[in-house]
């Protein structure tokens, strides 16, 4: 990408809207016609358009930004590194396994659930025009993966003996379970494993790599851009280029997709979101379903009233999920019903969805005696909506007759001193798509810090026995059985799924078919 | 005693020619910072409704029930107008009269010790004066999330150091008028002359420049709002209706208006009041 050009590009676009600005709506309707590329008509059936760079714009993490995905925290670095690195494969509920693989041919178990192999896709191709090997995957994983402190791969690492994979032969890896599972191929092909070289240590541009762009250049905290690699393995993306941006305010994400500087905005916060309504240029296309994120009120199990089932029920029960959906997010999000991971194949089925009961929740909280309690919550604006949904619950709150009020801590502060977070008595909080079992064994069994005072051990051996159950039927009913468990007595009220609300212009296809929606990927994107 | 002395203000006006300038009164701006004023301070008890319930869908265009309808939440932004100003004058007023405290205590001690102490407690003001008084309120409110009492301090930290010069400089002037010599010499106390001597002379300095001070404060404060520091969450705060607002600002244009013109309005009658008191402040004493 040039930013010179750009930048030159930008100011004559700016300067011409300034002058339409002065002259009159009429000529401004006139420029916003002008657009770089032919407005081709894009009907019903007609085959996606190849060719054309795509301009995506997301939060990104500032000068801080690494094109080391296993250390960067941000949405976009993973989203970089998706475009530009190869993967295991991805969840795909209409997939054979509920996974599509990547450079994998496919997955084995062995029958005592305590080993996986995994069968490289031949013929995988590194921009230098190497092969893609066991080698390249064991590095991958037990080099960096290992070592890595964000939680999707803490995630892996709780379920795999990472470090003691082998290689067998060029084409498949062995990998050890710490103990039996037989969803692990969900925990592998989230999306997050990236395939790297073998070797690699520092991430750089110009480093070979496998995914269906190049990188071409790189700019902490500005930007990235690519071009198609035309030898990528399965398909080849239509569009020529792709350029992501970093714009940190939401409404200047939406104003840049509206003006037709990008093609894409990721994340726009509810309020944008919905002033996008009506724009003829531009859809909204919220993040479907398991890619949700929860937004939830954890209860603190260790003190008082909260080791009161009838208080934690009564919380539950006040809180008007409806109008949170209506109201925070203009009806772009699902009701929640206080577990995560909605979505996922094993998320519980059949369960009631939680009523919203006032009444029931004054009678529980008198017969708890704990009618005229007062509690703070905490928060933060940590994600859009976060600190909305914490007021709206507060006044639910207050409509039970609990003396509740909102405690709303700088960006960035809530999980900073996070043994004083895990101590808060009612504290916000929020949940990625991850699967339900795998992610309650990490970050909530054994009495973990996050889990808030919960420590329920029957509830525990009972996802690990669903986890290590081969039949698919029977892991459903125990491990919708141990949910329930937290459904009755657990301490999270969890009233509402929000999708990324991203917004593309008109036209623009192919983003959902690349799965894992929440890190939108564009191998299959097409411009109008 | 001073009674035998002419207090210096008068007497250097009286040497002054008389400057043909436009008096106006301040009784206008007065009365308006006053009624703004009181609008904050009282406004919460005539809401209609309570300040942080969810009543109505969000965004709702003004009508009978809701006169300006409702914000980013469905609360009534009526409502909330009449009770978010009270947050910020009073911390403004807080930060102002704690700043304005600090300032008059270190100026007149400054002026009193020794030339070199003196200026070396200078310095040290002037190390505080440095900051960037939206800095200070950051960390502050930062390090105290959702404290009243940590946003009145950083106020009062941004500017003190400002009054401070001030008043140091005015202390100095009349205790190196004749008057006060002439009351040391008599024997006077020190305590006895800054009673009666020191402070009542730069009394109006004072006001004018804890007037000015006010203006200043009021910014810091309603930034901190907007910033969405201060107490936060659901309580009704000028600065932060306006933040919380704008991104709706094509839906409903009231919710983010109409705290942003009250804020306007506070700030030009508290300014205009100031510049008037400084007028006659500067009237009396230079």
């Amino acid at each position: 990408m040039s930013r010179q050009l750009d930048r030159r590009a930008f100011l004559r676009r700016g300067a011409a809207g300034a002058a339409a600005l002065a002259v009159g709506p009429g000529l401004l309707a006139a420029c916003s016609t002008d657009r770089p590329r032919s407005e081709g008509k894009t009907g019903a059936g007609a085959s996606p358009r190849s060719g054309g760079t795509l301009r995506a714009a997301f939060v990104g993490g500032g000068a801080s930004e690494s094109l080391d995905f296993f250390n960067g925290p941000s949405a976009l670095d993973l989203v970089r590194a998706r475009a530009w690195h190869g993967t295991l494969g991805n969840l795909d509920p209409s997939g054979a396994d509920g996974v599509r693989y990547g450079v994998l041919k496919g997955i084995d178990i062995s029958d005592d659930l305590s080993t996986y192999t995994l069968h490289v896709r031949p013929g995988v191709r590194f921009t230098d025009g190497s092969e893609l090997t066991s080698a390249d995957i064991l590095h991958s994983l037990s080099a960096l993966a290992a070592k890595s402190t964000l939680p999707v791969y803490r995630l892996a690492a709780a379920d795999f003996d990472l470090a003691h994979a082998k290689a067998d032969g060029d084409l498949k890896v062995v990998l050890p379970t710490l103990r039996p599972i037989a969803d692990g191929r969900m925990v592998l092909c989230q999306g997050n494993f990236l395939v790297v070289k073998n070797g690699t240590k520092a991430f750089r541009e110009g480093m070979p790599s496998c995914g269906p762009f190049r990188l071409t250049d790189f700019a902490a905290g500005q930007g990235s851009a690519f071009e198609r690699y035309d030898d990528h393995y399965g398909h080849v993306p239509l569009l020529d280029g792709l350029e992501l941006r970093s714009i940190a305010d939401s409404t200047a994400r939406a104003g840049a997709l509206t003006s037709g500087d990008i093609d894409f905005a990721h994340d726009l916060s509810p309020v944008t979101a919905r002033t996008l309504d009506d724009n003829g240029k531009v859809e909204l296309v919220p993040t479907k379903s398991p890619y949700l994120v929860g937004l939830s009120f954890q209860m603190n199990m260790s003190a008082k009233p909260f080791d009161d089932p009838r208080v934690r029920e009564a919380f539950k029960l006040a809180a008007d999920r409806q109008t949170m959906v209506k109201t925070v997010f203009h009806g772009n999000a699902q009701v929640g019903n206080d577990l995560p991971s909605i979505g996922f194949p094993d998320y519980a089925q059949g369960l009631p969805q939680r009523a919203h009961d006032p009444e029931r929740a004054r009678v529980l909280l008198k017969e708890a005696g704990a009618d005229g309690m007062k509690v703070t919550l905490t928060t933060g604006p940590e994600t859009p909506g976060m600190v909305e949904m914490a007021t709206l619950f507060v006044e639910d709150l207050k409509k039970v007759g609990v003396r509740a009020s909102v405690r709303e801590l700088p960006a960035g502060q809530l999980y900073a001193d996070f043994p004083a977070y895990a101590a808060l008595p009612l504290a916000g909080s929020y949940q990625m798509p991850v699967p339900a079992l795998s992610t309650y064994q990490m970050s909530t069994a054994g009495g973990s810090p996050s889990a808030f005072g919960w420590k329920e051990s029957a509830t525990d051996a009972l996802v690990a026995e669903a986890r290590a159950e081969s039949d698919s039927r029977e892991a459903k009913r125990v491990g919708t059985q141990a949910q329930r468990r937290r459904w009755e007595d657990g301490n999270q009220v969890l009233p509402v799924f929000k999708p990324n609300l991203n917004a593309q212009a008109k036209g623009v296809s192919g983003v959902r078919d690349d799965l894992f929606e929440q890190f939108p990927g564009f191998s299959q994107a097409s411009l109008a | 005693m001073t009674t035998i002395l002419a207090p210096p203000g008068r007497r250097v006006r009286d040497n002054r020619p008389d400057t043909p300038r436009r008096r106006r009164s301040p009784l206008i701006t007065g009365a308006g910072t006053l009624l703004v004023i009181l609008f904050a301070l009282l406004g919460p008890l005539v809401a209609p409704y309570s300040p942080t319930a969810q009543l109505a869908a969000p965004f709702q265009q003004p009508d009978g029930q809701f006169l300006l309808g409702t914000d980013v939440l469905g609360r009534d932004v009526a409502s909330r107008v009449l009770g978010g100003g009270r947050t910020i004058v009073l911390t403004a007023l807080a930060g102002t009269a704690a700043a304005g405290a600090v300032g008059m205590a270190a100026g007149v001690l400054a002026a009193l010790a020794s030339r070199r102490s003196g200026d070396l407690l200078l310095r040290c003001v002037d190390a505080l004066a440095v900051l960037p008084g939206l800095l200070v309120v950051l960390v502050l409110a930062a390090g105290f999330p959702g404290s009243h009492a940590a946003l009145v301090a950083a106020v009062a930290l941004a500017t003190a150091p400002f009054s401070t010069r001030v008043l140091r400089a005015a202390a100095d002037t009349v205790l190196r008028s004749g008057y006060v010599e002439a009351a040391l010499a008599r024997g006077d106390g020190r305590w006895a002359v800054l009673r009666h001597d020191v402070l009542p002379n730069i009394a109006g300095p004072a006001l004018m420049d804890t007037a000015l001070r006010l203006v200043a404060s009021l910014h810091l404060s309603a930034t901190a709002g907007f910033l969405g520091l201060g107490p936060g969450g659901a309580a009704p705060d000028w600065g932060r209706m306006v933040s919380e607002n704008v991104p709706g600002a094509a839906l409903a244009v009231t919710p983010f208006l109409a705290p942003a013109l009250l804020l306007v309005l506070l700030s030009v009658a508290v300014g205009l009041l100031a510049g008037r008191l400084a007028d006659r402040a500067g009237r009396g004493a230079a």
